[in-house]
């Protein structure tokens, strides 16, 4: 029996290359009396462990034995991967998050940028009190959903033969790095985001990201979208219109002819307008119509060109295209799966957009164009 | 001790609440076409429960120990009945051994198995010696209702996953060898719950119960664990739900709406605490009760404590067998239990009974005339 005053609040894992090779696993614990009660208290609101080891539980029974309360799982609600690792390929080292009763099936997985993960814990987090706690609030409120950011997701994904997962992907800049090393870095002094997405190849190896917009476009074209917000040039009004789609979908169908593979992916969503700093009015249908267009063309070319860069510069099928296939046609697939990587590169995609401006806000026409009198 | 059509529901629906653990077979072999399997299994299971009822309806007025010595003769008819006694007690063990396990890999990693035993084994042996089978068919029709909320509720918790998607391939990439495996491990356990009748039918109050009540009881369930594998394979994944033990248990343990409804395991394994010990509550009546007719003695209390501890030595004894709910079901319940006990001996009843009834050798249960 284990008194919550002996156990150890886990509350994310960082899982890095350890210098000599293995695996290094550090613990973010909380220290409960400083966590909630007063926020100005200027006292250690958690503590950073770390250990070695072998395999993922290894380094975490190592770890054990240097803390002075019992460590605990349960409460992970975060792992964070580290860049090294995750080039070399974390494929290995996923079971621990699934098989270990204790693992919280919930927790979020996230890819550190540039550096160690464990890097991530040492930063203070002004709003939170702790970074994990940032990191999570920071999917949540994304544009991903956080359905497809979760450890059970990214590991179904990596299991299968026709999608390489994608990982969200924390950016900021380490201590050391901005030469202050000496001081406590602060999170938001750091440029901490989770803009980006780091994807995967078959070998669960990370091959590369995608930035904020394009990752946007990708994770659409994946089906992990929930909402976005796009802003385009509307030619007839001569200005830009802010469209935030709080409904986004996509159908995405396959043909396999003559050993040539097309993919349609039909992409669709529905918005609302937050800011028109065009001439267009948009209680006119026809101007409404005009920012339609725009829009719809503007998405049709981003994501063609984010479907082009994966797959002539990663070739890693994030988007889904060979389960599609598997799925709607599995008897092509048996013979197409040996080499996917390279036939993915091959396919033809062509995307149509359908987007539909629902509302369009407080005002009609724009209020950043002055009233002219004739 | 009489009990009424609606505890026999309960009773029979109760029983078979290992269906969550039978969605893992299902969707080894089945992967995203599990939900056929499964629903094909399920109509076997019916087909066995249709069989299994007719019997009990024939021997409803004597009890089995009886009825299978007039039928087979007294040598013959207590080796059947003897097989019989076997089976309930390794379905018990097997009971008990499931409990063990799942209490330890979902609530309590330290406490040493002997206290779940031991604990277990106070409920249950209160349930069955001070109520008797009325007293869990009371209680059946207590929880049972619960039991339903708890299995129910958490299979509309899915919002965000419906990629149906996700269940294509129909058939293609299973094909029939693995189809047929799965189907045969789930009907060994959807359809035990069916033997149970032999014992319980001559309590049942008006025995017209018999006829379709349990078809409703086994029915329900199955068609609640086809559904369950359709779930599991949207939510947690075609590809990881296979690898889990308890699939359903991964799919409640990562259900999550809005980061806020969260940790839906707790209800279910409350409302678990109840069903599990009534599982084996109902098995460890059956046998002692039997045994009981088999001596002619009226002790069975005597006979249910003694076989209750059995059960639970036995289960600790097994506990160096890793996964043991697997190597039954691989050993013993698919290659055994079910040509011998829930389809051969059935048929033979069944045939010889009414034979030996057309030609007036015995005499039928016929329905009170008043």
């Amino acid at each position: 029996m284990v008194e919550p005053n002996k156990r150890a609040l886990w509350t994310g894992s960082a899982i890095d290359l350890s210098p000599d090779g293995r695996i290094q696993a550090s613990a973010q614990i909380l220290v409960p009396g400083a966590i909630g009660g007063k926020g100005t208290s200027k006292s250690v609101q958690y503590i950073v462990k770390t250990g070695i080891g072998t395999s993922v539980f290894d380094a975490i029974h190592n770890l054990q034995e240097q803390t002075s309360r019992q460590t605990f799982i349960g409460h992970r609600i975060a792992v964070f991967v580290g860049e090294r690792m995750a080039k070399r390929g974390i494929q290995e080292y996923m079971d621990e998050l699934e098989r270990n009763p204790d693992s919280n099936l919930r927790a979020n997985i996230f890819l550190v940028k540039g550096t160690d993960a464990k890097e991530f814990f040492k930063l203070t987090a002004e709003l939170e009190g702790y970074t994990t706690k940032v990191a999570t609030q920071a999917a949540q409120y994304s544009d991903i959903n956080t359905n497809n950011l979760k450890v059970t997701r990214f590991v179904n994904t990596a299991l299968s033969n026709g999608q390489r997962p994608f990982m969200q992907v924390v950016e900021f800049q380490p201590a050391s790095e901005t030469g202050e090393s000496q001081r406590e870095q602060s999170l938001v002094e750091s440029g901490f985001n989770v803009h980006e997405i780091g994807l995967f190849n078959h070998n669960t190896q990370l091959v590369g990201y995608l930035n904020g917009d394009e990752a946007d476009y990708a994770a659409w074209v994946a089906g992990a979208l929930q909402k976005t917000v796009l802003t385009t040039y509307v030619e007839q009004g001569q200005g830009t219109v802010s469209l935030d789609l709080f409904r986004v979908g996509r159908s995405v169908r396959s043909e396999v002819r003559d050993g040539k593979i097309t993919v349609r992916v039909t992409l669709t969503g529905r918005g609302i307008i937050r800011e028109n700093n065009s001439k267009l009015n948009m209680l006119l249908p026809k101007d409404v119509e005009y920012v339609k267009q725009a829009f719809d063309q503007s998405t049709k070319r981003q994501t063609e060109q984010v479907i082009a860069k994966v797959q002539k510069d990663y070739g890693t099928d994030i988007f889904g295209f060979g389960e599609n296939i598997y799925r709607h046609h599995p008897l092509v697939w048996r013979v197409l799966q040996n080499d996917w990587d390279n036939r993915f590169k091959q396919v033809r995609t062509v995307v149509d957009v359908n987007l539909k401006v629902q509302l369009i806000g407080n005002k009609g026409p724009s209020v950043a164009i002055p009233e002219r009198n004739t | 001790m009489k009990i009424s059509g609606s505890q026999l529901f309960w009773i029979i629906n109760l029983t078979s609440n290992t269906s969550y653990i039978v969605l893992s077979p299902a969707l080894v072999q089945g992967r995203q076409d599990a939900w056929i399997v499964l629903l094909i299994a399920a109509t076997i299971s019916l087909g066995l429960t249709f069989l299994m009822s007719r019997v009990s309806l024939m021997l409803a007025g004597k009890g089995m120990v009886q009825f299978n010595q007039e039928l087979f003769g007294k040598w013959f008819g207590t080796f059947v009945t003897l097989l019989y006694f076997v089976v309930w007690f390794s379905i018990m063990v097997v009971r008990f051994r499931d409990w063990v396990d799942y209490v330890y890999l979902a609530l309590l990693r330290s406490t040493p198995v002997y206290v779940t035993l031991g604990l277990t084994v106070v409920f249950v042996l209160y349930m069955t010696t001070r109520g008797g089978l009325k007293g869990i068919g009371r209680f059946g029709e207590v929880v049972g209702p619960l039991f339903v909320l708890t299995m129910v509720i958490p299979l509309l918790m899915m919002p965000n996953a419906l990629d149906w998607n996700q269940l294509l391939p129909l058939y293609v990439n299973s094909g029939w060898n693995n189809i047929l495996q799965g189907i045969l491990a789930c009907v060994g356990q959807f359809s035990s719950p069916a033997m149970t009748l032999f014992m319980i039918a001559q309590f049942v109050a008006n025995p017209q119960h018999l006829r379709w009540v349990p078809m409703w009881g086994i029915g329900l369930m199955s068609l609640w664990t086809a559904v369950g594998a359709i779930v599991c394979v949207l939510y947690v994944g075609a590809y990881l739900a296979p690898r889990c033990t308890l699939p359903w248990l991964t799919y409640i343990k990562s259900i999550n709406i809005l980061e806020f409804v969260q940790n839906i395991d707790v209800f279910s394994s409350f409302v678990w605490a109840l069903i599990h010990p009534l599982g084996i509550a109902i098995w460890l009546f059956i046998t002692s009760y039997g045994i009981s007719e088999w001596w002619n003695t009226k002790y069975w209390k005597a006979i249910a404590v003694v076989l209750c501890v059995a059960a639970c030595v036995c289960a600790l004894l097994t506990l160096r067998m890793t996964h043991f709910t697997t190597i039954v079901r691989q050993t013993i319940l698919v290659p055994w239990v079910l040509p011998v006990n829930m389809i051969g001996i059935p048929l033979l009843m069944w045939i010889v009974g009414s034979w030996k009834i057309r030609t007036k050798r015995m005499r039928p249960w016929s329905a009170p005339t008043h």
